[in-house]
């Protein structure tokens, strides 16, 4: 039979299922310029939030130069400032410094720091990224697991306490839980370290990537890798627990609703083994609805490390980012907030190619479902 | 109806753990869960606030200052009587006219580096700091003309006019290797000093203080260790290494008190925090006054509170006692515009709360037929909770005489910007502001001089040359027993015309670990005074490890 001009070719006994598209296996070329339309569109948002966030951060109340140096600083200090930060020049010639810089990599000097705005962020970022992505990790895994655990055994305890835990999990707000978890491991039931990113008297890995767990792993070093490990533990699970539960009930509704479909029920009166009908014919359509979800989390989850990050004692680029907006430091604000957007929009690409992989539909129609 | 029974099971268990995890008494954890110092090291780690600095050309905050003055030396210092000590300097003297200041230094002190300290890293110091105008430089901009080494040992501060405090400012002249920051000068706009090593000096240090910088992590902590070549004295037990941690959440400071994992807080706690760390085993709870004053900054120049009746009604409603038990415990009340213990202080100008008195300033009030339409507007900084408090209790007790009282919250960078111009700054704000340096003078000139209306530090808007003349004259008066007598001018003409209100003097509260010898709290405990300049009451050689 055709379906959206394929054919489905099946034996009678042993279940094979052969879409033979029109072309060649592979994407196909309307996939392909949709993804190129993305990354152009892509390049465009990006441009267009710098706009937005220099402009921002340069229209609210207060003299930048002033919140820089103190109100005790000289006249002189401060007109040395404004030359030095073209602060006395037109909002768009501003810009275009700015933006000049940028694209040569200099986001200016921290007023907070006083360094170069990319060194504190080369510094800042692997620290958040390492926790972000084993978060991602745990969401991502966790909520599978969960979800298909709490599918496959519907209406049992696990399904129950899959739900209960998912209604937690958006009650209960990620710094919360971040208080609960320091105070149980680092106080109550102190099985793991809680706080920073080492151990008192362990030197850092070499700095290869700055993320401590992956340097200590391309290193050789195992016994760094597992401190740095356990004090990675906490953060991430605070950071990922909200979204995981909530994805996992997503994944479980999903399967729940598709197990009543007919085209499943026919692979099974076809012989096809459970554990295939399972793995790949219901899970992989069930996953779509949640997988969007997942690309929303992982991508806010870099500036919701903030409180996690103040909490552990954790020195990354959320806290950073919260830390110079509150001193008012234009260019720390900008540069952090350009290189979230950017990772979220990276994300939310990413996660479209997933679910054009997942979705035969989309990779099919060139993106269009 | 079994899905129902086993979700409200597990809820009631989620409930359960949570109280479970939030109450019940404290207890430490044994001594190995905390991580000693390896090798029988002496440490002492301390929290303090974010952004801390190690440059002492630019800094002003406190973490900063507590960094500083453990790092580096300045010709004097003051201790904890409030006393100006020799440090670099053995002696000095000045001329007849107050202009020309000589220091004789001590030989043989070494920078961190093993080269020795002359007289023109003095020089080259000053130069730098009132070149670059940040930090402490405004402190001399307006005296300092000339620094010069008048040999390797002995350096000549010329002033443009005579200011008799001189010596209680050169605290904040932090003393620098000269050729070590030249040697690491990058691009800047000074010249030919570049950027007169702003960047090395970020994450290195130039000292010769009696701890060196062996880490700068910044915004996660700085890591002092003791320097084995240090001039002067170590007292026994003395850390050989200091942490500055710079994180103050207070679960996280709980979390690592409790495990030993910091030995001193900050002061920045909540009043429900310092009961918890209190409940520590070995934890005690200290405060000192540090002369910071808790101000309700009055703007002159604005209805109702431009009549004076109206701002001394304000003063007379003030319940004090209140403030001091209930709202800040710990504090005390400020009996004068300036702190106490500084040269030229007086307690005999101060309000007390007295409700009669206000109703009779408010009868004599111009406003006093109008008073529902003249609403007194009191901010208060949303950066600090606390200041709330006041506010609330202020509106509470004007409502009692019919004065009306509006109480905004305002985030302080929006603070900074409103105070800038006279009608959008508040009638009434709450505001902490330290002293420079230990003299009326300086909170005088903080408070009531030309110079620092429009910022924070005045919201009354004064601006009154016949005040700034008195201010300056006290200031230039090197003769000690008139330059009090024209501070305590100053204090009775503020108290007449009610320039502000002084409320509560700040107590700085410090949880610590009883091994730990502190020596401004054991000052405190007798009732001694500490040194009011912000960081000198943390000179760490003078800590000691009992454990």
């Amino acid at each position: 039979m055709d379906a959206g001009g394929s054919r489905i070719v099946h034996t009678s006994f042993f279940y094979r299922s052969q879409e033979i598209p029109h072309k060649k296996s592979g994407l196909s070329m309307n996939f392909k310029k949709f993804i190129l339309n993305r990354l152009l569109l892509s390049i465009v948002v990006i441009f267009g939030l710098s706009i937005v966030i220099f402009c921002i951060a340069r229209i609210v109340p207060g003299d930048p130069a002033r919140m820089a140096l103190g109100a005790t600083a000289t006249e002189h200090a401060l007109e040395t400032f404004r030359a030095e930060n073209h602060l006395k020049e037109p909002l768009p010639m501003q810009y275009v410094y700015w933006i000049k810089g940028v694209l040569t990599g200099d986001f200016g000097i921290s007023t907070m720091t006083k360094r170069p705005v990319i060194q504190d962020m080369m510094e800042f970022l692997p620290a958040t990224l390492e926790v972000v992505i084993l978060a991602a990790v745990f969401l991502v895994l966790g909520s599978i697991f969960l979800g298909r655990l709490a599918a496959k055994h519907k209406d049992s305890v696990l399904d129950a306490a899959v739900r209960v835990f998912s209604y937690a999990g958006v009650a209960i707000p990620g710094f919360v839980l971040a208080v609960l978890l320091l105070l149980l491991f680092g106080y109550v039931w102190p099985i793991i370290p809680v706080l920073g990113r080492l151990s008192h008297g362990i030197a850092a890995p070499p700095g290869i990537t700055g993320m401590y767990t992956l340097d200590s792993l391309l290193s050789g070093n195992f016994s760094t890798f597992g401190d740095a490990f356990l004090h990675i533990l906490t953060p991430a699970l605070a950071l990922c627990a909200g979204g995981m539960f909530q994805e996992a009930r997503l994944v479980r509704n999903a399967m729940t609703e598709n197990m009543g479909k007919d085209y499943l029920a026919a692979m099974e009166g076809y012989g096809v083994p459970k554990r295939l009908i399972m793995n790949k014919y219901l899970f992989k359509p069930s996953l779509i609805p949640a997988v969007s979800c997942m690309g929303m989390d992982i991508a806010a989850l870099m500036s919701n490390a903030f409180l996690i990050e103040v909490i552990f004692g954790w020195p990354g680029i959320s806290k950073y980012g919260m830390n110079a907006m509150l001193a008012k430091d234009l260019n720390a604000i900008s540069g952090v907030i350009l290189i979230f957007g950017t990772i979220f929009v990276v994300i939310n690409i990413i996660v479209d190619i997933i679910v054009a992989y997942l979705d035969p539909r989309i990779r099919l129609g060139g993106g269009k479902q | 109806m079994k899905k129902r029974t086993i979700s409200a099971v597990l809820s009631i268990l989620m409930i359960l753990t949570l109280l479970i995890g939030c109450g019940g008494k404290t207890a430490a954890p044994s001594p190995s869960a905390g991580q000693p110092a390896s090798g029988g090291e002496k440490i002492i780690r301390i929290s303090q606030s974010p952004g801390g600095k190690i440059d002492p050309g630019i800094i002003t905050d406190y973490t900063s200052c507590v960094a500083a003055v453990n790092m580096y030396d300045s010709l004097v210092y003051p201790d904890l009587d409030n006393k100006i000590a020799p440090s670099v300097a053995k002696e000095w003297k000045v001329s007849p006219d107050g202009l020309e200041w000589t220091f004789t230094l001590n030989k043989g002190i070494k920078f961190h580096d093993g080269s020795e300290l002359h007289a023109s890293d003095v020089v080259f110091s000053a130069n730098r700091l009132m070149t670059i105008g940040e930090g402490f430089a405004y402190l001399f901009k307006d005296y300092l003309a000339k620094t010069e080494a008048v040999d390797d040992y002995t350096v000549k501060f010329t002033l443009s006019k005579a200011f008799a405090p001189f010596l209680s400012i050169l605290p904040r002249l932090y003393i620098l290797n000269e050729d070590l920051v030249k040697s690491h000068q990058g691009q800047g706009s000074y010249g030919e000093f570049g950027d007169y090593g702003k960047a090395y000096l970020a994450e290195n240090d130039a000292g010769s203080g009696a701890y060196t910088c062996s880490e700068m992590k910044v915004q996660d902590k700085i890591v002092l260790k003791k320097f084995k070549d240090y001039f002067g004295t170590f007292e026994a037990n003395a850390p050989d290494s200091v942490e500055i941690i710079m994180n103050t959440e207070p679960a996280t400071i709980r979390t690592m008190m409790a495990n030993q994992q910091l030995d001193i807080s900050d002061q920045w706690q909540t009043d429900e925090a310092y009961s918890a760390l209190d409940g520590i085993n070995g934890v005690n709870l200290g405060s000192y006054s540090n002369g910071s004053v808790f101000y309700l900054m009055l703007n002159t120049k604005k209805a109702p509170t431009d009549d004076v009746h109206i701002r001394r009604a304000l003063a007379y409603l003030i319940d004090y006692a209140q403030v001091t038990k209930s709202l800040f415990p710990g504090y005390v009340k400020a009996d004068s515009v300036v702190p106490k213990g500084v040269l030229g202080y007086t307690d005999e100008y101060t309000y007390d709360f007295n409700l009669e008195k206000a109703k009779e300033e408010l009868k004599q009030s111009k406003y006093a037929n109008s008073l529902a339409s003249s609403a007194v507007e009191v901010d208060w900084i949303a950066d600090v909770p606390d200041e709330e408090k006041l506010a609330l209790l202020i509106q509470a007790t004007a409502q009692q005489i019919g004065l009306k009282v509006n109480v905004v919250k305002v985030p302080w960078a929006t603070h900074v910007d409103n105070v800038a111009r006279i009608e959008s700054t508040a009638n009434a704000t709450t505001t902490f502001v330290s002293s420079d340096y230990s003299e009326a003078g300086a909170m005088l000139y903080q408070r009531f001089h030309s110079d620092t209306a429009a910022t924070w530090q005045q919201t009354e808007w004064l601006k009154d040359p016949a005040v700034d003349g008195k201010i300056k004259s006290a200031l230039t008066t090197t003769d000690e027993t008139a330059r009090v007598a024209i501070y305590k001018e100053l204090q009775k003409e503020a108290y007449d015309n009610c320039w502000g209100i002084p409320v509560a003097e700040q107590a700085e509260k410090h949880a610590y670990y009883d091994y730990i010898k502190f020596p401004a709290m054991e000052r405190a405990a007798a009732g001694k005074p500490v040194a009011m300049a912000m960081g000198y009451n943390f000179l760490f050689r003078t800590f000691a490890v009992n454990k």
